[in-house]
């Protein structure tokens, strides 16, 4: 029952945006990869250090992570959605112009993610994390790229006096719509009779001296390409909520997360990522207090750890296929120094389907001064994560 | 509806007609306006423009207004969709003396794998 309840929540989300109703029917997404989400991120479930971009235009993605670990994958244990509420509720319309103001493309653009864990036999919510992202600088969106825009607008310019000029030829030579002549008047005030001339120009438009054939999808495609690298800035908080047993009765506040996140283009095929992270996460300890020879009393101890991350991923390939190498460095309150080495790929499989695989090492010391004889500890990490959102060709 | 007509008030002194395009996610647009006497091809004015910025989407009917009736606006768009399939709105507001008195919406849909789509529309003065 816990199991449903937490697939059932999680889920809620992805049902909102595939209702039926056109004014949901919003985004849909350039197969740039599925970024991270700051819930997923907190549960710890993801070892990145680096919370990677996202892409402006994604209104709902899924991650579902521990995809391969021996287990049959019925139902999931770590998984994490991300929507954006604003465009999912209400706002149903926007203007180019008003995007393009930074304060509404900001709020437009806000995605909120959920995610949870369940304890290893599965069957209790152990562990929920909520998050919000927001990107405050985002060069890899075309509506962001003004070339591409001035491009297409100057088409559009064109088209629109060729097109009314070949409506005005049709009448002019006495073109018949269901066996009769038709004006000016006819075609704005009949839909089929619009659609109809304008079926006929696309097919005639190359025959027209001022005509510029153009595809706005070839020119997608063409920036697309070269924008997958661009400049970006984003921040993220999130929050995760924890208890021993079930968090549905004995949940709190266990663990706040700040990311900042800055993508740089390196050449045409690379990327530099840096991270730059705080966190505050409740941690349990006991404190041990000799009584005398034979008797100690042991107290349970409340106190919190707050960590600094640097990080920085390089990412070297293509849209559709890059691997990266990580490295990060933190440092917090409980004096552990953690350096991390990572290094992945991330694979398009299909429309809207990505594979991430990563492994790693960690290092681990105290640079607490009173504690003689510290020496490194290491861990070695991997995991296969599958990655789903909403594709380019599917229509909600 | 993407004909409407609309009464010019006799005493009016100013009317501007608005165009404005907005969609369930941004698009872009470009148009070609034209003032036209009923029944002519030759239009008395005409303009092109796109929707990248609104300010100078607004165009004032010569004056004096009373010779405008008898004419029509006629507004031949082309929408593209940029990152997104979109449903879209065309939107002619006709402001009289600083009151919107008429507006005329054409709705349509388009596909960002799609070629852009045209909307065809006018609006009589009488």
């Amino acid at each position: 029952m816990k199991k449903f309840l937490l697939t059932t929540i999680l889920l809620y989300a992805s049902n909102l945006s595939a209702q039926p109703d056109s004014a949901l029917a919003k985004w849909g997404k350039l197969d740039f990869a599925i970024p991270d989400h700051p819930a997923f991120s907190i549960l710890n479930n993801n070892t990145d250090n680096i919370l990677r971009p996202g892409n402006s235009n994604e209104l709902f993605s899924l991650i579902y992570a521990n995809f391969l670990n021996g287990k049959t994958p019925v139902i999931p244990k770590d998984l994490s959605v991300e929507f954006a509420p604003v465009q999912l509720s209400g706002m149903n319309t926007i203007t180019y112009a008003d995007y393009k103001k930074n304060g509404k493309r900001i709020l437009y653009d806000c995605k909120l993610s959920i995610g949870g864990k369940t304890s290893e036999d599965g069957d209790t919510l152990q562990n929920f994390a909520i998050g919000l992202r927001t990107t405050w600088v985002d060069k890899t969106a075309l509506s962001a790229n003004q070339e591409f825009v001035d491009s297409v607008c100057k088409a559009l310019k064109l088209s629109a006096r060729d097109e009314h000029g070949f409506i005005l030829s049709l009448i002019n030579e006495g073109q018949l719509y269901n066996g009769k002549s038709f004006n000016e008047d006819d075609v704005a005030a009949d839909n089929g009779l619009r659609d109809f001339v304008d079926s006929l120009y696309n097919l005639n438009r190359e025959n027209f001296k001022d005509a510029r054939f153009f595809s706005i999808k070839e020119l997608r495609d063409q920036y697309k390409k070269k924008t997958w690298n661009k400049f970006k800035f984003e921040t993220a908080i999130a929050f995760k909520f924890s208890s021993a047993d079930s968090i549905v009765r004995n949940g709190y506040l266990s663990k706040f997360q700040l990311y900042n996140t800055l993508a740089v283009p390196l050449g045409k095929s690379g990327q530099w990522l840096i991270g730059i992270n705080v966190s505050s996460e409740r941690r349990d300890s006991v404190k041990i207090t000799v009584v005398d020879s034979v008797n100690t009393i042991m107290d349970p101890v409340k106190y919190q750890n707050t960590i600094g991350t640097l990080a920085m991923r390089f990412y070297v390939g293509s849209n559709n296929f890059k691997s990266f190498i990580e490295t990060s460095l933190k440092n917090g309150s409980d004096k552990l120094l953690n350096i991390g080495l990572n290094i992945g790929t991330e694979i398009n499989l299909a429309d809207g389907l990505w594979g991430a695989i990563n492994l790693g090492n960690n290092w681990m010391k105290s640079t607490d001064s009173n504690i003689a004889g510290n020496k490194w500890l290491n861990n070695f990490f991997w995991h296969i994560d599958i990655r789903f959102h909403l594709p380019e060709k599917k229509k909600i | 509806m993407a004909l409407i007509e609309t009464k010019l008030k006799a005493d009016a002194k100013d009317v501007r007609v608005i165009i404005n395009y907005s969609g369930t996610t941004p698009v872009l647009a470009g148009y070609e306006y034209q003032l036209k006497a009923e029944n002519a091809n030759q239009p008395i004015e005409s303009h092109e423009g796109d929707n990248q910025n609104n300010q100078d989407d607004i165009y004032p009917l010569p004056s004096p207004i009373s010779d405008n009736t008898g004419r029509k606006v006629v507004l031949t768009s082309k929408i593209a969709a940029i990152d997104a399939d979109s449903d879209f709105i065309v939107r002619m507001d006709v402001l009289q003396d600083g009151v919107i008195t008429d507006t005329l919406k054409s709705s349509g849909h388009v596909d960002k794998d799609g070629e852009a789509k045209l909307s065809f529309d006018i609006i009589k003065f009488i």
